[in-house]
């Protein structure tokens, strides 16, 4: 019979929306009967009549139920009418500097094409005029990667407000740390530090210490880093 | 006696109130208190007591916490505030006052 009132509560609720609320006013309820049951069994009542009392004692539930309901409602238009505008501005200054950054290299692609070849004539080095039509295509296929980005991820008008509210707030909790940034890109910066340090000077012999100091100088940043915080 | 649920229906409040200035106490609690004391005459339906509570809560005349139990039963305590104390004196003299004029008027 326990059971059979965990059900019926569970009935009552069954199209309340999941708040916290909700969820604690079901617990309390609940307990409430589970006593009021328990105390008429303990009586002498037959636990037929102790669950028809405690039942009926309840009484007409649903006016509270809507108002669980119509505050959940209210809660959640708040939070998406707050936090939409931010959400749009965000985006759209988001799809912004996509786009920007896109046109920036476009524009770059025909930097490579045209200084390479005189690069290559002052320092009477072939073939340069090749690697920079490649630099080039590099350039305009990172743009174009770049604004289909920018086209799959931009939000919709169509988009329910809600959505993109949750799109935002998901994105605004993880945003991505200096720290993150750091170590993602150390190790091959130092690589090509190496290297074009290596090739400029030809002192190969001593350029090698940039790999006993990395880790060292990725140390003290990250302790920075930490510090900071 | 269906005049007299409707006109007790009228101080659920007062009667929630009055239970919690003996100590902070639970739903179930204070129905049966109210049921003894009324010697059975009485009780709260729930959906009466739980929207006084909430009624009362964002009121600020109560306020609820969840009660730590060794037997696994949790239940969420009320405890009567200092302005739901006010509130209670508040209504208290209200009724004397209606009291004294129906008097005058039904005697």
């Amino acid at each position: 019979m326990e059971y059979s009132i965990r059900a019926y509560v569970d009935e009552l609720f069954a199209d309340v929306p999941d708040s916290q609320r909700a969820y604690e006013m079901k617990v309390e309820l609940t307990q409430n009967l589970l006593d009021k049951y328990n105390d008429l069994v303990a009586s002498g009542k037959s636990e037929e009549d102790a669950y028809n009392i405690t039942v009926y004692g309840i009484g007409d539930i649903s006016e509270l139920l809507n108002e669980l309901k119509r505050e959940e409602v209210r809660a959640n238009i708040g939070r998406v009418e707050t936090n939409y505008y931010e959400a749009l501005a965000y985006f759209k200054r988001r799809s912004a500097t996509l786009v920007a950054v896109g046109v920036m290299f476009c524009v770059f692609s025909l930097v490579p094409v045209i200084a390479l070849p005189v690069l290559a004539n002052m320092l009477k080095i072939r073939g340069l005029g090749g690697i920079g039509a490649a630099v080039m295509f590099l350039f305009i296929g990172f743009a174009v990667g770049l604004f289909v980005w920018n086209g799959i991820t931009k939000p919709k008008p169509t988009d329910p407000p809600e959505m993109i509210v949750d799109l935002y707030e998901r994105r605004r909790n993880k945003a991505v740390s200096f720290i993150r940034i750091f170590d993602a890109s150390y190790w091959s910066l130092l690589l090509a530090a190496y290297f074009l340090l290596s090739f400029l000077t030809g002192r190969w012999d001593i350029t090698w210490i940039m790999f006993i100091a990395g880790p060292a100088v990725s140390a003290v940043v990250h302790a920075m880093a930490k510090n900071k915080r | 006696m269906a005049i007299t649920a409707d006109l007790l229906r009228g101080h659920t409040d007062t009667i929630i109130l009055r239970q919690l200035m003996n100590g902070d106490s639970y739903g179930y609690s204070i129905n049966r208190v109210i049921q003894q004391i009324t010697q059975g005459e009485y009780e709260l339906k729930e959906a009466t007591l739980y929207t006084a509570f909430r009624r009362l809560e964002q009121n600020g005349f109560i306020v609820s916490y969840w009660g730590d139990e060794n037997t696994g039963a949790r239940r969420r305590y009320y405890h009567i505030t200092s302005a739901g104390r006010a509130y209670y004196e508040n209504l208290l003299s209200d009724w004397e006052y209606s009291l004294s004029i129906i008097e005058q008027l039904i005697r």
